[in-house]
């Protein structure tokens, strides 16, 4: 094999860079933390101030991550901002850090009632979710590096929302959706916490099941969940990803009234590891 | 897998019991069970319009089933219409004495997943006025459960599984006997000959993607 087919083929290890001064000597990777940047900045994520005496900053490192289309080209080169959460001190920087997903019983009882009723199950995602959090805590990080203010080299910025590898940050997002949701007029299952029903005098009419930072809704009125959706983008960047055909490994299909699901690409990995494609059935 | 597919259930509780130390025997099993899964990868769960959102649990035993340490396993199934939403397999945590205490210790923790599906459902506004409905196999079992009588043979029990005594008395759930030929929690206790696995799978609610676009 040629080696120049070799590089072809080791692109992955190329096109990602370990660390800041890496990755700026490439000019996607460069704007790539620009948008990030940006993104935060416009999020009103922080705010640049003084560190008081008695606290400590947190430091913070960029993650670099190339996406790639199916046919292996680059799709996006994307780099992320985290928090170096192992430095919080639990108790003093973060109280709980988990945020409650829906159970498989739970999906399924709502596929099923779907099933019965002849809804349409929705499934929307919500973008950089973790980012919507709002942090009750005071925490302090360190500038980013490449992106240090000039004249403002001491300072640090002061955390209003979430950023990732933040240990409260899945905690955090928990708090906003639900209160967002019950701000909708949703009401808040007592024996899930993941699943949010919207009823009137007519009974039923939308149902969220929330599996972190996506979710499942359906419902009877089809007009209130296209308002549901609008609503939401107001508030969250989200992707709408119509009717559900992939949700945490399972697939689904609707067809009329009719439901199925399996898990296909998860069957796919079984039989690679294993070899099975040479299994006689 | 099992989110999917309850005809896996068993084996792959049976297999996760020895997964820390797997010998050729668990290998060959654990190809026969993939073998399985590359023969029905189009199964699914059909959810369909069946009349009626009304909740159906079965519930099953194997008494004795560990060798190691004579431990039972029980097994639940919830169904909706024709098809399965929950279901579990599980080696009971004590030793039951008779094959009735093993039914009865499945029971209490099928009666707990009811109660809490049935909550569900009356948030979801599916009103269950009537008491969810418990199948079990076992006469005995159902027996102990409606009436503290054999007290000789029962009085060891745990107080945890006489829970399904207050959920039947408070009309939470309705014990009612079937023979095992229409026990569907039999899938999650025991390995089947094919004829009865394939009968089970269907009675769940599982069957290929493209036989019912053709109805």
């Amino acid at each position: 094999m040629p080696l120049s087919d070799v590089y072809q083929r080791c692109n992955i290890v190329h096109a990602k860079p370990t660390n800041y001064i890496e990755a700026t000597r490439v000019l996607a990777w460069i704007e790539a933390m620009k948008s990030e940047i940006n993104s935060i900045e416009r999020n009103g994520t922080w705010r640049l101030t003084e560190l008081p005496e008695d606290k400590k900053e947190i430091g913070v490192k960029w993650v670099f991550k190339t996406k790639f289309n199916p046919d292996g080209s680059i799709f996006k080169h994307k780099a992320r901002l985290v928090v170096k959460g192992f430095a919080q001190v639990a108790g003093v920087d973060y109280g709980d850090t988990f945020a409650p997903v829906a159970r498989h019983d739970t999906i399924r009882l709502l596929f099923a009632l779907a099933g019965q009723k002849g809804w349409r199950v929705y499934h929307l995602d919500v973008k950089s979710a973790f980012l919507n959090g709002i942090l009750l805590e005071e925490i302090y990080v360190q500038q980013p590096e490449g992106f240090v203010v000039a004249g403002n080299e001491h300072k640090v910025y002061k955390l209003h929302k979430a950023l990732y590898g933040l240990k409260q940050a899945p905690r955090a997002w928990y708090s906003r959706i639900d209160t967002h949701f019950i701000q909708l007029g949703f009401k808040r299952s007592e024996n899930e916490a993941t699943l949010y029903m919207k009823q009137d005098e007519d009974g039923l009419q939308l149902v969220i099941s929330l599996y972190v930072d996506a979710m499942l809704v359906t419902g009877s009125n089809a007009k209130l969940l296209e308002e549901f959706k609008t609503e939401m983008q107001d508030v969250f960047e989200m992707f709408d990803l119509g009717i559900m055909n992939y949700f945490l490994g399972m697939e689904y299909i609707n067809v009329v009234r009719v439901f199925l699901f399996h898990k296909g690409n998860m069957l796919l990995i079984y039989s690679r590891s294993s070899n099975l494609s040479h299994a006689k059935k | 897998m099992t989110t999917t597919k309850p005809d896996l259930m068993f084996p792959a509780g049976l297999l996760s019991m020895f997964m820390s130390s797997p010998s050729n025997i668990h290998m060959g099993i654990a190809k026969r069970v993939l073998k399985y899964i590359r023969g029905t990868t189009d199964l699914g769960i059909w959810y369909l319009n069946t009349g009626g959102v009304k909740l159906i649990g079965y519930t099953d035993s194997d008494w004795a089933r560990s060798v190691d340490d004579m431990k039972s396993t029980s097994g639940y199934v919830f169904n909706i219409g024709s098809s399965a939403i929950c279901w579990n397999a599980k080696k009971q945590e004590v030793v039951a004495q008779s094959t009735a205490e093993a039914e009865y210790i499945s029971m209490a923790a099928a009666a707990n997943q009811a109660i809490w599906l049935n909550k569900l459902l009356v948030d979801l506004g599916q009103d269950q006025s009537s008491p969810t409905e418990l199948y079990c196999d076992n006469k005995f079992a159902i027996a102990i459960a409606l009436n503290p009588v054999q007290h000789g043979r029962t009085k060891h029990i745990n107080v945890k599984f006489h829970y399904v005594r207050e959920a039947e008395k408070n009309l939470l759930i309705k014990l009612h006997y079937c023979p095992t030929d229409v026990q569907l929690a039999d899938i999650m206790t025991k390995a089947l000959p094919r004829s009865r696995l394939e009968f089970l799978r269907m009675k769940l609610g599982l069957s290929k993607a493209s036989f019912k676009e053709e109805c």
